[in-house]
């Protein structure tokens, strides 16, 4: 279980920091339409990854539950 | 910012890898890859000034083996993580790295990184330049010229002691040349060329009357300075009442010339230099603490030559080399000259030198030089009996003292003259008999001069 949750919180300050830096360089290129449009998408693709997670986090919140 | 800076990122995540490369687009063209194994396949054919990695490749922690590859390539490599714990950091500069910055990597983080880039860059550079100036292979002394990388980069005053003939000017003239370039003043003053009155009135100046023969207005060092560095050549040589107003002048910059009621304005960057131990001179009340400490936030100490003797070949070399006409030393001259202890360091390197190709000599053989190279006794004064030979005349006395320096004069011009008599009895203006007779004078004393 715990090896689990620490998993978990990798994955998410992953994504967060992936996320973060792409606001910074959208935020540096805001005059660069194709640059903000690209990092856009890669932002988008992270959703199904995202999602993952979180019914990762509603299945171990379910077996502690269980418990 | 180099337009052509060659940058290089390794980062498996899409996003994050597509945001630094949109960061570092300014600042020029960037090759990225998102494995070890291409990583390593770049490294080994292209060729790149800087580079990003990730620290985790593909499960493993491949960027520590990154790190390592390109620092041994000579890049200047960051690494870019999620990972800032003691023992990661640690091991990540243990690598190589430069640089370790924890994600996300952000605009400010990335140009921070770049600025320290540039600098260490320049400062490089600067350090080339100095050693093509200043010629050591010494490394106490290449310890010591490091300071010189920190130093570009401030207005601190530097403080540069070593004995005479060392290259201090060359080194002061250096500093500022890379601070200002020729765009602003570099006055340099040797203060032991002036007596107490006349350096005052050299340093801060004076009005017209100020004192017999001030005929017209005279501007010091300290205003032609103004805006760049004033060089103290000899500090230790300044009076306290000097020493006082310098010290008013550096703080406040505005000093009185000498016969002025009125105050002016200067501000410069202050390089002193001596040849003599100024922490004796300040126990012994000869020169303010307090003026030492302002002067001294950067100290460089340059060794002679006697200390450095892994030196001497290679000045020799560079002198010889120096000029369009060539000369060349013979192997047997070139060993006396190599035990020699230049007691006037670089300086009497560089006139001999020039004396040779006044004379026109094209190899320097053994006749050629001058007698003094073949005394190997270290001279640390200027007085001929030296504290050693003190000693030895309470020892043996002073007339086998004397006999002795004759009997040492004999066997060095002996040697310069490659063993023939006639010709050094001539030279010492003493008969070829006296020669004899002192030639072999107190054999049995020679321990003491050996010793």
């Amino acid at each position: 279980m715990e090896d689990k949750i620490i998993d978990i919180h990798h994955q998410v300050r992953s994504k967060v920091l992936s996320l973060y830096s792409s606001l910074s360089a959208i935020q540096e290129n805001l005059y660069n339409p194709e640059t903000c449009k690209e990092l856009l998408e890669l932002m988008m693709r992270k959703r199904p990854e995202i999602e993952n997670i979180v019914d990762e986090i509603l299945e171990l919140q379910n077996t502690e539950l269980k418990q | 910012m180099n337009e052509k800076l060659k940058i290089f990122i390794v980062e498996d995540d899409e996003l994050t890898l597509k945001s630094m490369e949109a960061l570092l687009a300014p600042y020029g063209m960037i090759h990225s890859v998102r494995t070890k194994a291409h990583a390593k396949l770049a490294l080994e054919r292209e060729e790149f000034d800087i580079a990003f990695f990730d620290l985790d490749l593909e499960k493993e922690k491949a960027g520590f083996d990154l790190t390592a590859m390109a620092k041994g390539l000579g890049i200047y490599t960051v690494i870019v993580t999620g990972h800032k714990t003691r023992e990661y950091i640690k091991a990540g500069y243990q690598n190589g790295a430069m640089d370790y910055l924890t994600k996300p990597a952000t605009a400010k983080s990335l140009k921070l990184v770049l600025n320290k880039f540039k600098n260490s860059t320049q400062s490089d550079q600067i350090f080339t330049e100095l050693q093509k100036i200043f010629i050591t292979r010494d490394e106490e002394t290449l310890e010591e010229l490091e300071l010189l990388k920190s130093i570009n980069l401030s207005h601190k005053p530097i403080f540069l002691s070593g004995p005479t003939g060392t290259g201090k000017t060359q080194l002061a003239k250096f500093i500022h040349d890379i601070h200002f370039g020729d765009s602003r003043p570099f006055v340099s003053i040797n203060c032991s060329q002036f007596n107490e009155g006349t350096l005052e009135s050299e340093l801060f100046g004076h009005v017209k009357g100020a004192f017999t023969g001030a005929h017209k207005d005279k501007t010091g060092v300290l205003k032609l300075a103004d805006g760049g560095t004033l060089f103290l050549d000899e500090v230790h040589s300044l009076s306290m009442g000097a020493q006082k107003k310098l010290m008013k002048a550096i703080e406040e910059g505005k000093f009185r010339p000498v016969g002025s009621e009125q105050e002016i304005s200067s501000k410069f960057r202050i390089i002193s230099a001596t040849c003599e131990d100024v922490l004796e001179l300040i126990q012994s009340k000869k020169f303010r603490n307090d003026l030492y400490a302002r002067i001294n936030t950067f100290n460089i100490k340059i060794k002679g030559l006697v200390d450095r003797p892994c030196d001497i070949e290679l000045l020799l070399n560079h002198f010889l080399n120096k000029r369009d006409r060539k000369i060349v030393l013979s192997e047997e001259a070139l060993e006396v000259l190599k035990k020699y202890n230049w007691p006037e360091n670089v300086r009497e390197i560089d006139a001999l030198v020039e004396n040779w190709h006044i004379k026109g000599v094209g190899v320097v053989e053994v006749d050629d030089l001058p007698v003094e190279v073949f005394s190997t006794e270290k001279k640390s004064s200027n007085k001929l009996v030296t504290p050693t030979h003190l000693k030895i005349i309470k020892e043996i006395g002073l007339n086998d003292y004397i006999d002795m320096i004759k009997k040492e004069a004999v066997e060095a011009f002996f040697q310069k003259n490659k063993l023939r008599k006639s010709k050094t009895a001539e030279e010492l203006k003493i008969s070829p008999s006296t020669f004899t007779y002192l030639q072999k004078k107190h054999e049995h004393l020679d321990i003491y001069w050996k010793n």
